[in-house]
C-alpha cells in the first residue's frame, strides 16, 4: 500500500514541469502587437538619432489591429510599423514573408556592376583564397569580398598579403557587401596594420528609458599575427555596403595608409538583437549604438575620402569608373 | 574525531546569515545611492547647497566613512568564520557515502530575453553525491550536470545546460522521521538559441541559502531493507548574476570597461523572495544491500525564477538511478 502511495505521489509530480510555467496558448493579434511594440520601445537604440516618436506610432498602428484579421493582414501592419524605424537591421520574419527596409541602398545609385568586374577585371585566371577573389591588375592587387558572412581564415589573409608583396598597392572592393560577422571585418582590417588601434566606440541598451545605455567602450582593430601589408590600400564602398562592411570601412578610414573611394556606406551601426513573438514570428532590431572617434554615428554611414559614381558611359564600355579611379591613384 | 564541538554548526549558519545581511546592506546602499543620485540629477532645479546635494546623493556617506574600517573587519570575520566552520569536522562517529547516478532530465523554461513562449524537452543528467552522517548531523553534497534539447510550440530550438552544486545539512533527532536543516544551492544555467545570430547565449548564476527539511523512513519488504527519503529546500537569501538587458554577458561585463570585481559588483542582483525564487523536492527510494551499499531511484524536481533585466524561469525534473557506496 505504501508503495502504491509512493508511486501515485511520484507520478503526480512527473510531467508537471511544463505546466508550472503556464501555457503557450495562441495569443490574440493585439497581444502580439503589444508585445512587439513594447520590446522595441524598451530596447531599440536609435529613437533619438532618428527622431522617431514611438508612442505616436503606437496610436496610429494599434488602431489598425483587429483580433479578427488574418495573419497576413497582421503581418502587414506590424511590418509597416517596423518600416518606420528606417533601419536595415529591423526585420519581422514569418513562414510566409520577411519584412525589411532597404531604403538605405535602394534609394541610391547602385555603383557596382558584378558582370563588369567578373568579365573585365577578375577575368578567368583570378585566384581564390577562401571567400576572397583576387587578381593582379597593372601591378596592383585587386581583392573582391562579397560577404562578411563568409569566414575569413588567417591563411586566406596570408595569401593576400604574400601576393601583394612588391606590388604598388591593394584595392579591397567591398561594394554591395551587405555585412555578416564582425570578426571577419576585424581580421581583414588587421591585415593592413602592424599595431592595434581604436577606430570607434560602442554602447548597448541597458534599460527601458531612452538614454539607458552602458558606458562607451572603445572598438579596436587587432593587429594581424605575422605578415601584414604596409603599402597603400584603396577601399571601394557604396550605399549597399552595410553593417559589418560599414564597420570595416571605418576601420580602414582610421588607417592612415587607406583611402575610401565610391559612395558612403549604407549604415547598419546597431548590432541587432533577436526575439520571438507570442505567435512564433521572429523579429530583430538594433540594440547598440556605434560611433566614430569624431562622434559620428555608424548608423548614418561612413563617408568616403574620394566620392566617385559609376558613369553610365563607362559602364556601357565595360569599365568600372570607381575601380578605374582607384587604379589611377596607383598608376 | 574532529576538533570542533557540534555547535560549530551555529557558527556556520550564523555566518551564512551575516554574509547575506552584508550583501543586502551593500546592495541596498548601492541601489539607494543610485536612485537618489538619479532623482537629484533629474530635478529641474535643486535649491539645496552643494553639501546638501552630496548628502542627498549618498545619505549613508558619513555613516559608511565612519564605519568603513569596522565594516571591512566584520566582512573579513564573516568570511573567515564561514570558511572555518565549513571545513572542520564534528566530533562524532560518522559514516561516509559516495553516490553517483544518471538519468533523464525533463526541462521547461521561459526566458523573456528570447521569447515569451515556453521551451520544453528532454535531456540527460548525471549526478555525483557525497553524504556524511553523524549522530546529530547529516550533510549532503550533490553535484549535477545536465543538458537538454528543448523547443517551443513553433519548433524553435533551444539548448539548455545546467551545472548545480547543492549542499544540505540536517540535524536529525532520535525516533523522528522529520529533520530540519539548512541548504545552500549554487547553479549555473546556460541557454543557447542557434536560430538567433546575435546575443544567442544567455546565462545566469546564483548562489543562495535557505531552510531545508527531510523526511526519512525505513521500510522492510520481504526481508529487504528500503529507505524512503524526501528532501525539500527553498532558497531565500543570496545573490545572482543574470545575462544583461540585451547582451549575453552580465551587464557589468562586455560593454562596460570594468575590471572583474567592479563588473561583478555591477552585475549582481540580490536573491530574495519576490526578486528570485528557487525550491526543490527530492524524493528517493533506496534498496539497502547487505554490503552497506545501496541502489536507488530518485526524482529531483526544481523550480527557479529570476527577475533580472529579463525574467527567466525554469521548471525541471530529473529521474535518476543511483548507486551509493559506503566509503568509510
Amino acid at each position: 500500500m505504501f508503495f502504491v502511495v509512493l508511486l501515485l505521489t511520484f507520478s503526480g509530480i512527473i510531467s508537471c514541469e511544463k505546466s508550472f510555467l503556464g501555457s503557450s496558448s495562441s495569443a490574440s493579434n493585439s497581444e502580439v502587437f503589444d508585445f512587439l511594440w513594447n520590446d522595441i520601445r524598451n530596447r531599440y537604440s536609435y529613437f533619438e538619432l532618428k527622431q522617431i516618436d514611438w508612442d505616436d506610432l503606437k496610436d496610429r498602428y494599434a488602431s489598425l489591429i483587429d483580433d479578427g484579421m488574418d495573419e497576413f493582414e497582421l503581418f502587414e501592419v506590424l511590418a509597416d510599423m517596423l518600416f518606420e524605424l528606417e533601419d536595415g537591421h529591423v526585420n519581422l520574419t514569418s513562414s510566409f514573408n520577411r519584412s525589411r527596409n532597404w531604403d538605405w541602398s535602394q534609394n541610391y545609385p547602385l555603383n557596382y556592376n558584378q558582370g563588369i568586374i567578373d568579365r573585365n577585371y577578375l577575368g578567368k585566371d583570378f585566384h581564390i583564397s577562401g571567400p576572397l577573389r583576387h587578381q593582379v591588375i597593372d601591378s596592383i592587387l585587386y581583392v573582391n569580398y562579397r560577404s562578411f558572412a563568409d569566414e575569413l581564415r588567417l591563411q586566406d589573409l596570408d595569401a593576400i598579403v604574400n601576393r601583394a608583396k612588391n606590388l604598388k598597392g591593394v584595392i579591397v572592393d567591398v561594394r554591395s557587401n551587405g555585412g555578416g560577422a564582425l570578426n571577419n571585418a576585424f581580421n581583414l582590417a588587421g591585415a593592413f596594420t602592424g599595431e592595434s588601434y581604436v577606430y570607434g566606440k560602442v554602447r548597448i541598451k541597458n534599460g527601458p528609458c531612452r538614454d539607458c545605455f552602458s558606458s562607451w567602450t572603445d572598438l579596436r582593430v587587432p593587429a594581424k599575427n605575422g605578415n601584414w601589408f604596409d603599402g597603400p590600400v584603396m577601399v571601394l564602398i557604396n550605399r549597399s555596403s552595410y553593417s559589418s562592411t560599414t564597420y570595416f570601412a571605418e576601420m580602414m578610414r582610421q588607417n592612415p595608409r587607406a583611402t575610401l573611394i565610391g559612395d558612403s556606406t549604407g549604415g547598419g551601426g546597431g548590432s541587432p538583437v533577436f526575439g520571438e513573438l507570442p505567435n512564433g514570428w521572429m523579429y530583430r532590431f538594433s540594440a547598440t549604438q556605434a560611433m566614430t572617434i569624431d562622434n559620428q554615428h555608424f548608423e548614418l554611414g561612413i563617408p568616403v575620402h574620394l566620392p566617385v559614381e559609376l558613369n553610365p558611359n563607362d559602364e556601357s564600355k565595360g569599365e568600372d569608373t570607381i575601380l578605374e579611379t582607384a587604379l589611377n591613384q596607383f598608376r | 574525531m574532529g576538533i570542533f564541538p557540534d555547535r560549530c554548526q551555529y557558527f556556520k549558519f550564523g555566518s551564512c546569515v551575516a554574509l547575506s545581511i552584508l550583501i543586502i546592506a551593500l546592495k541596498m546602499k548601492s541601489t539607494w545611492t543610485s536612485a537618489i543620485s538619479r532623482a537629484v540629477t533629474t530635478l529641474p532645479s535643486t535649491k539645496v547647497s552643494s553639501a546638501g546635494v552630496e548628502k542627498l546623493r549618498d545619505p549613508f556617506k558619513g555613516v559608511f566613512l565612519h564605519l568603513t574600517p569596522h565594516f571591512e573587519r566584520f566582512k573579513l570575520r564573516c568570511v573567515y568564520v564561514f570558511l572555518l566552520a565549513h571545513f572542520l569536522n564534528h566530533g562524532y562517529a560518522q559514516t561516509h557515502n559516495l553516490w553517483f547516478g544518471g538519468g533523464l532530465r525533463s526541462e521547461a523554461l521561459r526566458d523573456m530575453g528570447y521569447s515569451p513562449l515556453v521551451f520544453s524537452g528532454l535531456g540527460l543528467s548525471g549526478m555525483l553525491g557525497y553524504e556524511k552522517k553523524a549522530e546529530s548531523k547529516e550533510t549532503i553534497w550533490m553535484l549535477n550536470y545536465s543538458q537538454a534539447a528543448t523547443s517551443n510550440i513553433f519548433e524553435r530550438k533551444l539548448r539548455a545546460t545546467n551545472v548545480g552544486l547543492l549542499n544540505l545539512n540536517f540535524y536529525p533527532r532520535a525516533n523522528k522521521s522529520f529533520s530540519w536543516g539548512w541548504s545552500n544551492n549554487n547553479a549555473l544555467h546556460h541557454r543557447y538559441i542557434s536560430g538567433f545570430d546575435n546575443f544567442n547565449g544567455r546565462t545566469d548564476v546564483f548562489t543562495a541559502f535557505g531552510p531545508a527539511v527531510q523526511f526519512k523512513k525505513q521500510l522492510q519488504v520481504k526481508e529487504r531493507n528500503f529507505v524512503f527519503s524526501a528532501v525539500s529546500h527553498i532558497q531565500l537569501l543570496g545573490f545572482y548574476l543574470p545575462s544583461g538587458y540585451v547582451s549575453s554577458l552580465p551587464s557589468g561585463f562586455g560593454y562596460e570597461p570594468n575590471g572583474a570585481l567592479k563588473g561583478f559588483w555591477q552585475s549582481i542582483y540580490l536573491f530574495y523572495p519576490g526578486g528570485a525564487f528557487n525550491a526543490a523536492v527530492w524524493p528517493k527510494l533506496e534498496w539497502q544491500l547487505k554490503t552497506g551499499n545501496s541502489i536507488g531511484l530518485q526524482y529531483f524536481y526544481e523550480y527557479t525564477r529570476m527577475q533580472g533585466a529579463q525574467m527567466h524561469e525554469r521548471s525541471t525534473g530529473m529521474w535518476l538511478l543511483n548507486f551509493s557506496m559506503k566509503i568509510k
